[in-house]
Parts: C-alpha cells; sequence; structure tokens
C-alpha cells in the first residue's frame, strides 16, 4: 500500500482565523458599526431604542423582499418581480377584505397569488430554460399590468382599522413588521444552515449539474425559491397594504433593486452558492441606516439617491478588498 | 549534450512562495536551455503549477532570481512575463469561443489599418498561414467553438506564436485529448522546436515525456528533486523520482467473479449505444475499455440514470428499474464518480464535508434537521480512511490537489453507502502517487462487496486492476476478456477495429 501524502493532524472543525479572515467575516458588521457611530454623532436622537424600532420597521418590506431574494441569489438566480408582485398582492388583499372577506382569508388569497406567480417564475426559467433574469422580468412588466387592471388603476382606500395591524401594530412595543421580518430571517437562516434543502441550494448554484450528479432535484430546488421569493413578496405587499391602509397599484416600483442591492451588500455572490439571511439582514438594516443619515443631514431625496448609489459600490469595493478577491 | 552547445534561455534560482499554512516552493531551481522541450513532472501538489505561474506573473515569488536569455529580470505581473516573450497555455484554455480563430490568435494584437481600423483581410490571411504551417487543417474564419479540443490547442499554440512567444508553457495539454489530436500536437511542437522556441512541457503521463522531450525536471513537495537528460533515464526511475520512494507492483488477487450478479444490463440502445449487454458481479471489478466516442461515457450515464434508454432494460439485484434520473439510481444504492471532477464531480466553492455529504444530507437529519454532529464525524471518518490530505474538513475543495479532489467524490458514495460504483476515467489528470491510492480505494472498496464498473482510456491500468475488461466500440459491446485472458494487442484490436 502507498503510504499517504500527508495525514489529516487535526480533528478541529473550525479553523483558527487569521485577522484578514475575521475582517472579511465580519465585515458587514464593522460597516454597520461604522454607520452607526456617523449617525449617533450627527444626532444625539440616532442611538435611541425608539429610533432603532422605526428603522426596524421601516427596513421590513424591502428585509422581505430581500429575504427571499437571498434565496434566489444563492442558487445563481435573479428575481425581478418582486416589486411588481407587492403591489399585486397589495391590491389583492384590499380589494378582497373591501368585498367583505375576512382579513385572514383575504392575506392567505394574497399570498396564494404570489406563491402561484413565484412558481410560474420558476417553471419558466427552468423547464423552458429562459433566464431568469428574462423570465422574471416578463413577470415584473405583466404582474404590475394585473395590478392596475384589479381596479383599472385606482388604488383602494377605506380599509378597516384592525388591518393595520400588521403593518402599523405593536407587540410590547415593538413592530409588528419588523418583528415578522426578524422572526422570519431567523427562520430562513435555520432552514439554510441545518436542512437538506437548504444546504442543497448552495450545492445547485456553486455547481447545477455536479448536484444533479449528486442526486439534488435541481429544477425542483430552483422553483422552490422562486415560490419562496413570491410568497415573501406577497407578504411584503400586505404589509406595506396594511401599513398605508391603501392598496396601492403603483407601489414598490424599483423595489427590487433595493432587495437585491440588500442582498449583495450582504455579501451574496451574484454568480451562486455564497451568502445568508443575516448578512441580507445587516444589509438592509446598513442601508436603511444611511437613509436615516441622509434624513438627518436634512439632504433632498436626489442627493440621497445618487449618495445610496456610490455608497454601495464603495462597500462592495471594500468588501471584496479586504477579502482579498479579485474581481 | 554538453550545457556548453546552449545557452539557458530561462534560469529560476532558489525561487520560494508560500501560502497561508503551505509552504509551496522551496528554493527551487529550474533551469530551461534554449530551444530545447523541456518537461516539469511532479505530484499534484509539488508545485508545477505555482512555479509555472511565478513564471507567468500570476503570483510573486518571495524569494529566488529570475534570468531569462541571460538578463536578470523582474517578472511582477503577466504584462512582464508576455513583454519577455514567455506564454502559458493553461489547461482551461484562454479562447473565446464565440469569436473567430483568426480573431483569436490576433486578440489584443489586432493588426491596424490606418485611422485606427482593423485590418481583418491581414488577420485572415496571417492566420490561416500559420495554421496551414502547423499542418492542420482548420479554416480560420469559424468560432472556435467550432473545433475539437486538440484543434484549440493548436490555436492556442498560433497565439503564442502571433505574439513573438520564445518561451511556450503548456500545461497539460494532453489531458483532454484524443490519440489522434495528441499526435498532431507532438508533431506542432517538434516543428515549434525546430523554429527555436523553447517548450516547458508538464504532464502526468510520463510515455510523452519519453516520446516529446530532452530534459526533465522533477519537483516534489515544492522542492527541487533533479533533472535528467530524458534519453539517460528509465521510466521506473523517473516515477521514483517523483514520487519518492520505489513503486511496489503489488498484484490484486485474480479475478473473483464468483460472486452474485449485481448489476445485469441488457440489449441496452440509446442514439449513441446500440444494444449493448454487460454483468457486473459482486465484489467483482469491471473494465470499461474503448475509444473516445465509443460509448463508454454514455453507457455509465444510462446505469446511473442521466440519460434514458430507449429499449433494452436494467436489472439490479435480480430487479427490473427503470432509472429516469441520478435521483432514483442514487436511492438504489448506485453512485457515480464522473469524468470531469471539478464540473461534474465537485462543487468546488464549497467545503470538504458539504461535497462529502452532498447526497446523504437526508441521511444524516432527523425531523428534516441536520445533524451536524454525526455528520462531521462521518465525514471525519472517511477523510481518514481515505487519507484525504486536506487542511480541516471546512477547506474549499478548490484548494485540494486533484488526487485528493477524487478522493471527496468517492467518499461520496462510501457516505452515502452506495453498493454499485461507478468511475468515469478515474484517474485523468492526476499524478501517480494518487492514482495507485485511488486503485487502492477501488480494490479496497471491492472487497467489502461492492460492485464496480471502471471506464478508461488507459489499458494498462485496466488490465492491472480490473478482473474482466469489457470492450466498446462505436457503441456496441466488441469484446470481453477475463483477467487470464488479458492480451494488450487482442484489447487494442477489439477497440480499434471493433473485432
Amino acid at each position: 500500500m502507498v503510504e499517504p501524502t500527508k495525514a489529516i493532524q487535526t480533528e478541529k472543525l473550525w479553523n483558527n482565523y487569521s485577522i484578514r479572515q475575521l475582517l472579511s467575516r465580519y465585515n458587514l458588521v464593522i460597516l454597520l458599526v461604522i454607520f452607526t457611530t456617523i449617525a449617533s454623532i450627527l444626532s444625539p436622537k440616532f442611538l435611541t431604542v425608539q429610533n432603532f424600532l422605526n428603522l426596524l420597521q421601516q427596513s421590513s418590506i424591502t428585509g422581505m423582499l430581500a429575504l427571499g431574494m437571498t434565496f434566489v441569489i444563492v442558487t445563481a438566480g435573479i428575481d425581478l418581480s418582486v416589486g411588481s408582485i407587492v403591489a399585486l398582492a397589495g391590491m389583492v388583499v384590499a380589494v378582497l377584505i373591501q368585498d367583505g372577506i375576512s382579513i385572514g382569508l383575504s392575506i392567505v388569497a394574497a399570498l396564494a397569488v404570489g406563491a402561484v406567480l413565484g412558481f410560474v417564475n420558476g417553471f419558466i426559467s427552468t423547464k423552458f430554460t429562459v433566464p431568469a433574469f428574462i423570465a422574471t422580468l416578463a413577470m415584473m412588466v405583466s404582474a404590475r399590468g394585473l395590478a392596475l387592471l384589479v381596479t383599472e388603476g385606482k388604488p383602494v382606500f377605506g380599509l378597516p382599522q384592525s388591518f393595520s395591524f400588521l403593518g402599523a401594530g405593536f407587540i410590547l412595543g415593538l413592530p409588528v413588521s419588523g418583528l415578522t421580518w426578524v422572526i422570519l430571517t431567523v427562520i430562513a437562516a435555520l432552514i439554510l444552515k441545518y436542512t437538506p434543502f437548504g444546504r442543497n441550494l448552495y450545492a445547485v448554484g456553486g455547481n447545477p449539474e455536479a448536484a444533479h450528479l449528486s442526486g439534488i432535484r435541481v429544477n425542483y430546488h430552483l422553483i422552490s425559491v422562486y415560490v419562496i421569493s413570491g410568497v415573501m413578496s406577497a407578504l411584503a405587499g400586505v404589509v406595506m397594504a396594511s401599513w398605508l391602509t391603501v392598496g396601492q397599484p403603483t407601489a414598490a416600483k424599483g423595489a427590487e433593486l433595493d432587495a437585491i442591492a440588500g442582498v449583495v451588500l450582504g455579501g451574496a455572490s451574484l454568480f451562486g452558492g455564497k451568502g445568508g439571511v443575516g448578512g441580507t439582514f445587516i444589509g438592509v438594516f446598513v442601508m436603511s441606516i444611511i437613509t436615516n443619515i441622509f434624513n438627518l443631514l436634512g439632504l433632498a431625496s436626489y442627493y440621497q439617491q445618487i449618495f445610496m448609489g456610490l455608497i454601495i459600490v464603495l462597500a462592495l469595493v471594500l468588501n471584496r478588498f479586504v477579502a482579498g478577491e479579485k474581481a | 549534450m554538453s550545457d556548453q552547445d546552449h545557452r539557458y534561455i530561462l534560469e529560476m534560482n532558489g525561487i520560494s512562495k508560500s501560502f497561508p499554512g503551505v509552504h509551496a516552493l522551496k528554493k527551487v531551481d529550474f533551469g530551461v536551455l534554449e530551444g530545447e522541450v523541456h518537461c516539469l513532472v511532479g505530484a499534484n501538489g509539488a508545485g508545477k503549477s505555482t512555479l509555472m505561474k511565478i513564471l507567468s506573473g500570476a503570483y510573486i515569488k518571495e524569494e529566488g532570481e529570475i534570468s531569462f536569455a541571460g538578463r536578470p529580470v523582474n517578472i511582477a505581473n503577466p504584462i512582464d512575463s508576455r513583454k519577455l516573450g514567455i506564454s502559458v497555455i493553461y489547461q482551461e484554455l484562454s479562447l473565446v469561443a464565440s469569436l473567430s480563430v483568426a480573431e483569436n490568435i490576433f486578440l489584443g494584437i489586432h493588426p491596424k489599418k490606418s485611422l485606427g481600423f482593423i485590418d481583418w483581410r491581414t488577420i485572415n490571411r496571417r492566420a490561416q498561414q500559420m495554421i496551414d504551417e502547423m499542418g492542420i487543417n482548420i479554416n480560420v474564419k469559424q468560432p472556435v467553438s467550432a473545433l475539437s479540443m486538440g484543434q484549440r490547442q493548436i490555436v492556442e499554440l498560433a497565439k503564442a506564436l502571433a505574439a513573438d512567444a520564445k518561451l511556450v508553457v503548456m500545461d497539460e495539454p494532453s489531458a483532454t485529448l484524443s490519440g489522434e489530436e495528441f499526435e498532431t500536437l507532438v508533431r506542432v511542437i517538434k516543428d515549434l522546436k525546430s523554429k527555436g522556441i523553447t517548450v516547458i512541457y508538464i504532464s502526468h503521463r510520463l510515455e510523452e515525456l519519453f516520446r516529446l522531450g530532452d530534459r526533465v525536471t522533477v519537483l516534489r513537495d515544492g522542492t527541487y528533486v533533479g533533472t535528467r537528460i530524458l534519453k539517460e533515464i528509465r521510466q521506473d526511475d523517473l516515477v521514483e523520482m517523483i514520487i519518492g520512494y520505489s513503486l511496489s507492483k503489488q498484484e490484486h488477487k485474480c479475478g473473483d467473479v464468483s460472486g452474485d450478479v449485481m448489476l445485469k444490463v441488457e440489449n441496452i440502445s440509446t442514439p449513441k449505444l446500440r444494444s449493448v449487454s454487460l454483468a457486473v458481479h459482486k465484489g467483482e471489478i469491471l473494465g470499461l475499455y474503448g475509444l473516445v466516442g465509443s460509448g463508454r461515457t454514455e453507457l455509465l450515464r444510462v446505469i446511473y440514470g442521466v440519460d434514458r434508454l430507449q429499449t433494452g432494460s436494467i436489472i439490479l439485484n435480480g430487479k427490473n428499474v427503470r432509472l429516469r434520473s441520478p435521483v432514483e439510481s442514487l436511492k438504489l444504492g448506485i453512485g457515480m464518480v464522473p469524468e470531469n471532477r471539478k464540473t461534474q464531480g465537485l462543487i468546488t466553492d464549497l467545503p470538504v464535508w458539504e461535497n462529502a455529504a452532498l447526497p446523504s444530507f437526508k441521511t444524516f437529519s432527523r425531523l428534516g434537521i441536520i445533524r451536524y454532529g454525526t455528520l462531521f464525524k462521518a465525514v471525519l471518518e472517511q477523510v481518514k480512511k481515505l487519507r484525504i490530505a486536506t487542511p480541516s474538513i471546512k477547506t474549499s475543495v478548490k484548494n485540494l490537489s486533484g488526487g485528493n479532489q477524487q478522493k471527496v467524490v468517492v467518499a461520496k458514495w462510501l457516505l452515502k453507502k452506495s453498493s454499485l460504483l461507478l468511475f468515469d476515467e478515474p484517474t485523468q489528470g492526476i499524478d501517480i502517487g494518487a492514482k495507485e491510492e485511488i486503485y487502492g480505494i477501488i480494490k479496497e472498496v471491492v472487497n467489502t462487496g461492492f460492485g464496480v464498473i471502471v471506464a478508461s482510456s488507459e489499458l494498462a491500468e485496466l488490465m492491472r486492476v480490473c478482473d474482466r475488461i469489457v470492450v466498446m466500440f462505436n457503441g456496441e459491446v466488441s469484446g470481453q476478456f477475463t483477467r487470464d485472458s488479458y492480451e494488450e494487442q487482442a484489447i487494442l484490436k477489439c477497440a480499434v477495429m471493433g473485432r
């Protein structure tokens, strides 16, 4: 028998990380600290529990979209239809409630619409091998059309006060929408880390052919992530309608880009196989803090957009730089 | 041959380089004479690629000197290296598949007309001339995607020539070539040599070195072992230099075909297979030999359920099974080690444990939750059993050597507790030491009651390892040999002529 070239000496499962590795592992946290520091210097009101809870609530809609988007991006896909599904789900829930259907049932119906549209996204991109970019772009356009069609473009006003609990209510002083986002993030993190389904997503994103040859049902997993993204978008739509107590067919235009920015800022790779919902959570939160800083500075919204773009790019460049990766 | 007749075109002295946790090169010396074909060999992880990446400017050396054409040089990036006339052709070729052959050859150095417009006529004419001179038949206006791997290698060489390369490094060019394509490559390399161009040739296939090379340098574990003139050294001695100890040629115990029939394939037909029948017994290693395109891989893919069969049946452990996808064959205990481990066998960014556990997550879950403790323990056990050299099971497989990567693929199926393993070219592109280990593993696996099919284009290997060899030709089974009737000539004839 041939001698082993090098035996494994260690049973330790976690390596000792060097400073560089630590930096690249926790760079997002570092960003979070930096921006929090800046904000608290600018305004004494920033570091208050109240402001923090406000931020949580404000971030929750983008946060839910980004949560679903993380699943999609881990499999190397993209979902451009989330903003339109937000609007459509918001319209569905608003119209049904106005028609006298119970709030619970209306919400379920809206989520079902999100699931179906997500399924269509996944089905078209896998079975007909249409790139996800195109399939979901088409859905973005069509779902927006559907949202407008429901009431021929008119917003739905006058939703009952009881419906606003989800978007604007509080439990023990905590905003319900923010709480929902946090809980869903925790559940998603557990799914990604501790279930075969979650691990398989990384495999499918990393190398679909090897995953297929390892007996993983690639298309099943791909369709699933679009369904997840669809349902999360619909939930975000319900929360938004509940918050504003309005069904607004033009709502959440461009929201898909905020969600993608949050995911990428959170450390996911658009090439798939990398990323996690914890990172996404912080990514979205950092974006909200930046907006918060702008508001504290009293910056006009045009400037806000310009600087937001710059900061996202800078953050990503810094990310790469610290991680020592070549682009 | 004395060194005085020739001068060194390249001298690398005392080169060191380390990566986090690894000392990749330790004061390595490497000298190449002008106009020779110099072979560079060593086991995976010996430092060949690192040395060549330092030469090409992809890595920066930590210590040592390089002189090129007699002058000391400083290579800080790939541009420096190219300016000196050094051209490195990697296994993953650097051609743009959608562009034409001619455009690829002149990529970045387009001849221009006045006003800065690209001179297409000159590009096409000169490219065609270069390709013609190399004695191969390609129309340079067609896209590279239409070419075979062998033809692409030639185009890479032409590209190097167009860039005025004086020294061409070829990294395992033959790994993806058929026999005929390799002959063309040999001819082209000899032609380059006659033009005074120096070639550094990296390969694991020792027979090739003896056919092609003038001298050979051996590296082992990041250190320089020695340089020899190929005409003056025997292959066995070279092997010893590479692996660092003498190779004991252990014999496998003679053909045990007495076990129960595990897999029976009857009259399988697909667009590429015609009425193929064969059987694998428990405890048997069945070899599948044939030229490229003979249907070896296709047969394995059908058995594994990747491709559908049109007619015929597959009987596994006495039961007729219909396999529509790997999901089903996996459940029945079939595992496949595919031809290309990087693109088909592994998810290179993921760590060792995850690649090994990929098909078995469900087995290691309770109530849908993965039990990492048990899983890691099981993976560690396989890592030890298969002697996978990795700093940790959390290391990305992309950081392992080829042989160790292949072992991770095998670990995947041992962890899944498969009982029938299909190996497609299991030793492609891995070094001799690791090859021996892989075959050692196959034998061990078989002794514990597995059935194994090994498809390979290396007959000598199959003859040494397998209990039986089935030869394929043109999608059909053209012959069967048991261990006592092995005769190289007869098997080859079967593979080449179908009789």
